[in-house]
């Protein structure tokens, strides 16, 4: 093995070699600039953004609010650029202007249901046929979604804005490497890849999770760490799977069965989803955000309708009620290609 | 759930990207300032490294604990062909904010101005070298990344390297010597001119963007 040059040494030879040109001056991006070209940056990736499965942008997002009144503040007087943003049209579409997010009573939460709520959801699921995707095939989710506005460039920095309810469309294949977004306004024109080789979550490696709840939940909390609350990060490992995938319905049932034994997770007797379908969820607050996620499901039939996001405890400027996030599950179904909608010819 | 950085990036969270800016984008804009010694060809060269790495974001491998070799791989890449990742970028480019023409603290206009004379001098030196060796020499001594480093940058055996290095050093050298025996002569006069944004990055053309 070749011995390493100690960074001393090396350090020397540059000092020698720098001599030997002219010194190249010690130009430095003013913090004006530094600030803009983020900002730039940050439009022009969040245009693009996979916006991932909800709760893995959840902490970002969260980050992103405490810096929206200091950085709305530097950027005064140079809005220009981001009135840009969409309406030159040929790469994205345009982008609807955020709206102020909703603001609900809020329903309490409580255990006193919870086991019997549980055992409707996971009867309902094990019970439902779920279509089995082969290799080759894709899984289609369509579901209607708003998500917190992440724009700096809000002209009421102390209002919470969110983005419109709009259609999200997702290809993924079951073993997660392959995948395509569509989301009008918010990705590309015609959608953007999701190809990765992140493979977590994905139906396969879903589909390897044990279907006994205890064990099941034992195998989500390894995944968990001691940087924040771990009952939450359970919570929304299992959220990360629910929300925006098709589940083996044996999984399905065991993944609501384990959140029901995380602590903390309630019955909330009314929460609308994106669609503004009326039902009834599992919730828990995260209490480093004070917000309360919860996944809806239909009263009656007991099938998963969506996920809402709850402000329950002030926020900086938002108000408890508000609603920071909704979503909607349309449609779940195998199609045989990516960017193939169901129906559509070869479709299952 | 709290994932690391580099799974962070793959995964094309903004948050990840925005970290990855404010840890990185000085760097990458004094190397281009230097490089290519125009400022406002610099700003956009930071922009497009940033726009590559969010593009090939899924590329990263989990080597190493740093992302600088990283995001200097694609800087050079961008300093190499800066058109082509502009033509890539092209409408991004669009919506940059144009450059204020007066900065906002008098001193910065001084120092730049300052600046631009040594620039523009260490620019000529430069250019007399390789661009192997113009790529080592500038990664390694002006910006400062190890020998190792600056081999994942490029792709290349650390002692490549380093005799890249040495090449460098002799070339300069030589030059030194003769530049010493013409001194009498007075520089050209080099015509800098700051606050102007330079278009060279920026390409005008309507021609799709093609795909690679």
């Amino acid at each position: 093995m070749i011995r390493k040059k100690s960074r001393r040494e090396e350090s020397l030879d540059h000092a020698e070699l720098a001599r030997l040109l002219p010194a190249p001056g010690d130009p430095q991006l003013s913090l004006d600039r530094h600030l803009l070209l983020e900002e730039h940056l940050m439009n022009e990736i969040q245009c693009t953004a996979p916006a991932p499965a909800p709760a893995a942008s959840r902490r970002p997002r969260r980050a992103l609010l405490i810096g929206v009144p200091v950085t709305a503040a530097a950027l005064a007087g140079v809005f220009a650029f981001t009135m840009l943003t969409g309406s030159r049209g040929a790469t994205t579409a345009a982008t609807p202007p955020p709206v102020e997010a909703p603001v609900v009573r809020i329903e309490p939460g409580s255990t006193a249901q919870l086991a019997s709520t549980v055992q409707r959801i996971a009867a309902a699921a094990l019970a439902r046929k779920t279509p089995e995707p082969g290799p080759g095939q894709y899984i289609y989710i369509k579901s209607e979604v708003s998500y917190l506005s992440v724009s700096h460039t809000d002209t009421n920095p102390s209002k919470a804005m969110v983005q419109p309810v709009h259609i999200r469309e997702s290809w993924r294949s079951p073993d997660g490497r392959k995948g395509w977004l569509d989301e009008p306004g918010y990705q590309p024109k015609g959608g953007v890849t999701l190809d990765s080789d992140v493979t977590r979550d994905s139906y396969n490696e879903t589909k390897t999770l044990p279907t006994d709840p205890a064990a099941l939940l034992k195998k989500i909390y390894a995944r968990t760490n001691d940087e924040s609350d771990r009952d939450q990060q359970a919570f929304t490992a299992i959220g990360d799977i629910v929300i925006e995938q098709l589940v083996p319905a044996g999984t399905s049932a065991a993944l609501y069965r384990a959140a029901a034994k995380i602590p903390g997770v309630v019955v909330v007797d009314h929460a609308k989803d994106a669609a503004g379908r009326d039902g009834i969820a599992l919730a828990r607050v995260d209490q480093q955000s004070g917000e309360r996620t919860e996944w809806i499901f239909d009263r009656k039939t007991y099938a998963y309708l969506g996920s809402r996001g709850v402000q329950v405890k002030q926020f900086e400027d938002i108000k408890p009620g508000t609603v920071i996030q909704r979503t909607a599950v349309l449609q779940r179904a195998v199609v045989d290609a990516e960017k193939q909608r169901p129906g559509e010819q070869g479709a299952v | 759930m709290d994932y690391p950085l580099h799974t962070r990036i793959r995964a094309g969270d903004p948050e990840a990207f925005r970290e990855l800016f404010q840890d990185h984008a000085r760097l990458v804009h004094r190397h281009a300032v230097r490089v290519t010694g125009d400022w406002a060809v610099a700003e956009d060269v930071v922009s497009l490294t940033f726009l590559e790495a969010w593009r090939l974001r899924a590329k990263l491998r989990n080597e190493g604990d740093s992302l600088r070799p990283w995001l200097m791989g694609i800087a050079v890449n961008v300093l190499r062909n800066t058109t082509r990742a502009a033509r890539r970028h092209q409408r991004a480019l669009e919506r940059l904010p144009a450059k204020e023409t007066v900065p906002d603290f008098a001193d910065e206009l001084v120092g730049r101005i300052a600046d631009a004379d040594q620039l523009a001098a260490a620019q000529r030196a430069l250019k007399k070298l390789r661009r192997s060796e113009r790529e080592v020499f500038t990664l390694c001594v002006w910006s400062g990344l190890s020998y190792a480093e600056t081999a994942a940058v490029l792709g290349v055996p650390v002692g490549t390297v380093r005799s890249r290095l040495s090449r460098a050093r002799k070339q300069l050298s030589r030059r030194a010597d003769e530049e010493l025996r013409k001194r009498t002569e007075p520089l050209p006069r080099n015509g800098q001119v700051q606050g102007g944004r330079t278009s060279a990055a920026r390409s005008h053309e309507s021609h799709e963007e093609s795909s690679e």
